[in-house]
């Protein structure tokens, strides 16, 4: 035996194998298999819940379902915003190219390197392209890198009649013959399906009125824009792998220092761009470095077309010179480009597209329907105070995806613990009340205040993502809640009739200034009403009107705010709460702040009333540096008189004689110096109001009342006295107090008159009137129409009842943009007998007194209203 | 006296001295990777290129098997220079499938891996070495077997295939251990590798740097990470740890009907026998897997032959090394690398190895040298 073997076979040199070897060495085996075993029982029987629901949560398809948010109604139901049922198309790359003949020939083609010309001529000459690719051998197709070649089976696969894609693969790997030559059977019904392709995209072309090969051309816009972004991506991710560094650190580079000025030889830069152009083997001269940041960065080419053929030039030098600098990145990119873009190709399509798409939803891939509720705003009435929606914020987007994505984590948790418990409820409670992408949200004005009860919630509409053959599993459904209607205190009948009594009182005030000789400058400031009028419902103390001109349509808005924002008109601002006056602009109350004034004097001495002080036509404070003027010599005069004629000088030594402080005072009692409570601008507080959200512009400045020791001018409580100066406010805070003089009651003006169906609560003050001086005022303010500021025999107010009082601010900061100096005021209430309204119309910058302008705005409007008897 | 032809003599004596208990176990593990495949390409279609890789590795095992273990000796040094020749070749001119450039192109469709084939020539020529020289004594006598597998490694590397690369290592360390060099010696050549990783990590690619560190957080997966670099390893968790106990039946794994599991013909067979045959189908198929090894193993005890112990232990070591790293990964035991399941995935040329594995295991043990008991050889 064993008479072939080598000597030494046998006793295998100086030792024999010891069994226990072998033995530890099948230990080790049986210990890592034991091991194996062990990690799949943790897997599979420990952990294996956990494991069956993430598989089940990754085919889980979430569709949110969108809801609508309720209505805005005024105090009679009209309606003033609703969500109108709209559907958009859709429209992504990625599933159109995986399920559309023409994307998937383009994209085969692609991976191979060959650009066919555009979807259009893939879809143009489909049969050709097809029979093309059927020549293709897999020697032709070797050197294909191991993500190209599954891209490509992926798209055979699409193109013909596949089970599975192991043929492909098999044939790709270890076949000779050209893929017709193997697959002719399952390619054989490519072209009855381009037929069907080409039908399907004529059908919705239209029903959509567009031109034959319109929306091929448009889908290929959309992939030409997606393929610059790859480009543009892949170039700076190649650049930072040239230089070692991250594509953002490229971008950031390029674009900070291309800001900021330029330094001698440019710093980093240009050593950046010098090394990249030695790397790419490019020209070194600075300009050609200059089109390479161009090319870099995006900006070097004229159009978008232009960019993408840069950038495509670009690349492949890059490919041919530096290979593994673009090596693996452009698929990469694709995926994270193409994942992430939803288009939306077609805005509020009419209802035989959406039934034409969801009909037959493989006809067109890519192409899905959603519904997207549009706020609509019937009449366009008052869009300052009903606000706008507007879609999230990037603070807002943020920071859904950071709840959703602690969402997420908590909720894949096996077990939470209680505090993980409580966390997670509220971190799906405040998921429900994040703005989600594609969602709006209140942007200001009511809209935005009821954001909570206009707010409806989102449904929900799981699948679970199964093969072709078998049917979608529908798993929960979760309708969305609509948001609740909210009832403002707006009468839009008496809305739109004080928007047009704005015009009209403009009118009239215009033709009486031409009349009267004024200039130019008036007329034209007249021509275009700015004006601001209030009405305050002194029952309830809710505001029907709160008009503004010149206003807005919100379509314009829409479409071009940016235009709307630049108008020196200032169409955005709402006048009636002085919107977006900044602190300097915000109109004095001049002549109808005397009123004030004559509380304090009746409160301190009620002898005021019949104690005549004398006008000589101006005044000189002491210590005064020059003296105040009044308009005109009214001799000596009481106070009723004073108010009747508006005379200054009667009102400057009244108040040098109360003093600054006792006027502050009496004013911040009447709610000067804080906001009035409107809801939209403030929200209450202990002790008062604070402002209130996005909305604070609405009333910014209108509550300005300096305190006393701020007033160091010696003629201060002069010049608070008539108005003119260290006191500002808005129409609503005069309608307010005028409203307190006719009933006593400071009310908190209320325009939310129901919110989800609960009624807000009326809420006023009220401040103390001195005794036997309420009637003694109104009859004064009486005589103001009657005989005195507001007298005009042709608009004779006085038939509707109406007291008020006039007043003319200085606007010393229209010298600058050379708008007449004047604003004209007229605020009051009626009828005097029984009050029921009180009103505030700011006409500003008319150039006109407030009664030569503001008294026929409400002349016009109660002509309009039959008096406005109360309904 | 002439004796006279027994034909039947060699397969009385496998019979009667072979380690033919083998031959069943392969046959079921073929048989369930059969039924993977069959599962992967669709109830509807029967992966008949399998069968026909399965007996191609059958007719090989039966070829192998025929040749006398004398011959596979004196061929052990030939086959080693012919493969590491050929290895050298498809580095240069090697066909270039999936970006690697690991095939020979053999014409009428057909492709050679020599990278798998060069696992049986290291085996046999390893064999060989520590056969034919005395008990390694140091590092010093290690290094010509270590400097014989680092070559075929060092070639297989660049091509580039990590994961075949890795199973060349273990085989020598086992041979070398049961070659019975000195348990200090074995130590410290076993640690080399762990002291060598870190300089590893920097001469690894960007794709495996990234898919360690994928494999290193494998519990903290993002979103980005579970469609990107983690792709592999998150779907292949989710159907292991999908089937459960029994799992979801054959042929309705949901991650392999859906064809979300990468590969899952080839290096990520596993995950369908887990999915589909749950926990308990997919531990038997590892004990049967492991009994193959194992088995391999022991009978090597039982020959006293060098040759013949070193062939049968590193034909088990061979089986168990791609069943540990190739199950290990599909587990997340260890960072993602490319290795297939020997005779139960996809690749021809890996069936036929392990198909001459088993028959080269088969021949040796049943050579004409006597058998003693095991025990005659304790020290």
């Amino acid at each position: 035996m064993g008479g072939g073997y080598p000597a030494g076979a046998l006793a295998h040199g100086g030792g024999p194998v010891k069994e226990a070897r072998v033995l530890r060495l099948a230990l080790v085996l049986a210990v890592l298999s034991c091991v194996l075993v062990g990690r799949l029982f943790q897997m599979q029987v420990v952990e294996g819940a956990y494991w069956r629901r993430e598989a089940f949560r990754s085919r889980l398809q979430t569709q949110s379902l969108p809801f609508h948010r309720g209505r805005i109604l005024d105090r009679h139901d009209t309606l003033l915003a609703q969500d109108e049922r709209a559907w958009d198309v859709l429209f992504e790359y990625r599933t159109f190219r995986r399920g559309h003949p023409a994307g998937q020939l383009l994209e085969a083609y692609a991976v191979v390197g060959q650009a066919p010309g555009g979807l259009p001529a893939c879809m143009d000459q489909a049969e050709s392209l097809l029979a093309g690719m059927l020549r293709w051998r897999p020697s032709d197709l070797a050197a294909l890198r191991s993500g190209a070649r599954a891209d490509l089976l992926y798209y055979m696969r699409q193109l013909g009649d596949f089970a599975s894609s192991l043929p492909l693969r098999e044939w790709l790997e270890s076949g000779q013959a050209p893929l017709g030559a193997v697959f002719a059977r399952e390619f054989a019904r490519f072209p009855e399906r381009c037929a069907a392709a080409r039908d399907a995209l004529r059908r919705l072309e239209q029903a959509l009125g567009m031109e034959q090969g319109a929306l091929l051309a448009e889908i290929e816009r959309q992939r030409l824009e997606l393929e610059r972004r790859v480009r543009g991506l892949a170039l700076r991710e190649a650049a930072g792998r040239g230089a070692r560094m991250s594509a953002y650190a490229v971008a950031d580079l390029l674009e900070a220092e291309a800001e900021a000025e330029p330094a001698p030889g440019d710093g980093r830069r240009r050593e950046f761009l010098a090394a990249l152009a030695r790397r790419w083997h490019l020209a070194e001269e600075p300009s050609a470095l200059e089109v390479l940041a161009g090319v870099l960065t995006g900006t070097g080419a004229a159009d978008e077309e232009q960019e993408r053929l840069d950038q495509g030039r670009l690349l492949r030098h890059v490919e041919a010179v530096a290979p593994e600098d673009l090596e693996d990145v452009r698929r990469g990119l694709i995926r994270e480009v193409h994942s992430s873009r939803v288009i939306r190709l077609r805005k509020d399509v009419a209802f035989d597209v959406v039934d034409l798409i969801e009909q037959d939803p493989g006809a067109y891939p890519g192409l899905f329907v959603v519904e997207n509720p549009h706020r609509d705003y019937p009449g366009s009435l008052a869009p300052q105070i009903l606000g706008l929606v507007s879609a999230p914020s990037e603070r807002e987007l943020r920071r859904y995806q950071d709840l959703r994505a602690e969402e997420r984590e908590l909720a894949r948790l096996l077990e939470r613990t209680p505090d993980q418990e409580q966390r997670y409820a509220l971190v799906r409670g405040e998921l429900a009340a994040a703005v989600a992408p594609g969602e709006v949200r209140g942007g200001f004005g009511v809209e935005a205040t009821c954001e909570e009860t206009l707010r409806g919630a989102r449904g929900s509409f799981v699948v679970l993502s199964e093969d072709e053959e078998r049917t979608p599993t529908e798993l929960t459904y979760q309708p969305p809640r609509a948001g609740q209607d909210v009832r403002l205190s707006l009468d839009a009948p008496l809305q739109q009739a004080a928007e047009q009594a704005i015009l009209d009182g403009y009118a009239l005030a215009a033709e009486e200034a031409a009349v009267h000789g004024y200039g130019a400058a008036v007329l034209e400031a007249l021509a275009q009403p700015r004006c601001g009028f209030v009405l305050l419902d002194l029952e309830d103390g809710s505001v029907p009107v709160l008009a503004t001109a010149p206003s807005f349509d919100v379509a314009e808005y829409r479409r071009s705010y940016s235009a709307l924002a630049a108008d020196p008109a200032r169409p955005l601002r709402h006048r009636a709460l002085a919107g977006n006056f900044s602190a300097a602009q915000t109109p004095y109350p001049g002549s109808t702040f005397k009123l004030v004034v004559a509380v304090e004097a009746l409160a301190q001495d009620a002898g005021w009333w019949t104690r005549p002080l004398r006008c000589e036509g101006q005044y000189q404070p002491a210590g005064a540096a020059r003296a105040l003027l009044c308009e005109g010599v009214h001799g000596s005069l009481s106070m009723r008189a004073a108010i009747e004629h508006s005379c200054n000088v009667y009102f400057y030594r009244l108040a040098e004689t109360l003093g600054y402080g006792a006027l502050e005072r009496r004013a911040r009692l009447l709610g000067f110096g804080q906001p009035c409570g409107l809801e939209l601008t403030a929200r209450p507080r202990a002790g008062g109001f604070e402002p209130s959200g996005p909305n604070t512009l609405l009333e910014r400045g209108a509550f300005l009342l300096r305190p006393a020791e701020e007033a160091r001018e010696r003629a201060a409580a002069c010049h608070l006295a008539i108005g003119q100066s260290y006191v500002t406010t808005s129409p609503l805070h005069m309608a307010r107090l005028y409203g307190w003089l006719a009933t006593g009651k400071l009310w908190t003006p209320r325009l939310i008159q129901e919110q989800a169906g609960a009624p807000s609560a009326p809420a006023y003050s009220e401040p103390p009137m001195p005794a036997g001086a309420g009637p003694l005022l109104i009859q004064a303010m009486q005589d103001v129409v009657r005989s005195g500021t507001a007298a005009d025999p042709e608009h004779d107010l006085s038939v509707f009842g109406v007291a008020g009082k006039t007043g003319t601010a200085q606007a010393l900061e229209a010298r600058r943009s050379g708008e007449p100096e004047v604003h004209g005021w007229f605020a009051g209430f009626f009828p005097a007998d029984a009050p029921r309204y009180a009103f505030a119309i700011l006409c500003e910058n008319a150039g006109v007194h407030g009664g030569d302008s503001a008294n026929l705005v409400l002349y016009c409007f109660l002509e309009a209203t039959d008096g406005l008897v109360p309904r | 006296m002439s004796r006279r032809p027994r034909p039947l003599a060699p397969v009385l004596r496998f019979l009667r001295r072979g380690d033919w208990p083998l031959l069943p176990i392969a046959a079921a593990i073929a048989l369930i990777g059969l039924l993977v495949q069959w599962s992967v390409s669709g109830p509807d279609a029967f992966p008949g290129a399998h069968v026909a890789r399965l007996g191609v590795a059958a007719c090989a095992a039966a070829a192998a098997a025929w040749i006398s273990p004398r011959r596979w000796r004196s061929l052990a040094v030939p086959c080693y220079w012919a493969c590491i020749a050929l290895l050298a070749y498809v580095l240069f001119f090697g066909d270039v499938t999936n970006n690697a450039r690991r095939w020979i192109e053999l014409g009428g469709g057909f492709k050679l891996q020599p990278s798998e084939f060069a696992k049986l020539a290291l085996l046999l020529v390893l064999a060989r070495w520590f056969a034919d020289r005395p008990r390694p004594a140091g590092l010093r006598d290690l290094a010509a077997p270590a400097a014989l597998t680092a070559l075929p490694a060092g070639l297989v590397l660049p091509e580039p295939d990590l994961g075949t690369a890795l199973t060349y290592g273990p085989v020598f360390l086992a041979l070398a251990y049961l070659a019975g060099t000195p348990r200090r010696t074995w130590l410290a050549l076993l640690l080399l590798p762990v002291l060598l990783a870190p300089l590893g990590l920097l001469l690894l690619q960007d794709y495996q740097k990234e898919r360690v560190l994928i494999w290193w957080r494998q519990d903290q997966l993002s979103a980005e990470d579970k469609a990107g670099a983690g792709y592999h390893l998150w779907h292949s968790k989710l159907a292991v740890g999908s089937g459960g106990l029994t799992g979801q039946g054959w042929s309705e794994g949901v991650e392999n009907r859906l064809d979300r599991l990468p590969e899952r013909h080839n290096d990520f067979i596993f995950p369908v026998i887990a999915e589909e045959f749950g926990f308990l189908g997919a531990a038997f198929f590892l004990l049967l897997y492991c009994a193959l090894a194992l088995l391999a193993l022991w009978a090597s005890a039982r020959y006293r032959d060098p040759f013949t112990r070193f062939v049968v232990a590193g034909v088990g070591v061979h089986f168990a090394v791609h069943l540990v790293i190739n199950v290990g990964v599909t587990l997340g035991v260890w960072p993602t690398t490319g290795l297939p399941l020997p005779m139960v995935s996809w690749g021809g040329s890996s069936m036929m190895v392990s198909g001459m594995a088993l028959g080269l295991a088969l021949s040796v043990s049943a050579g004409r040298e006597p058998v003693l008991a095991g025990r005659a050889f304790q020290d």
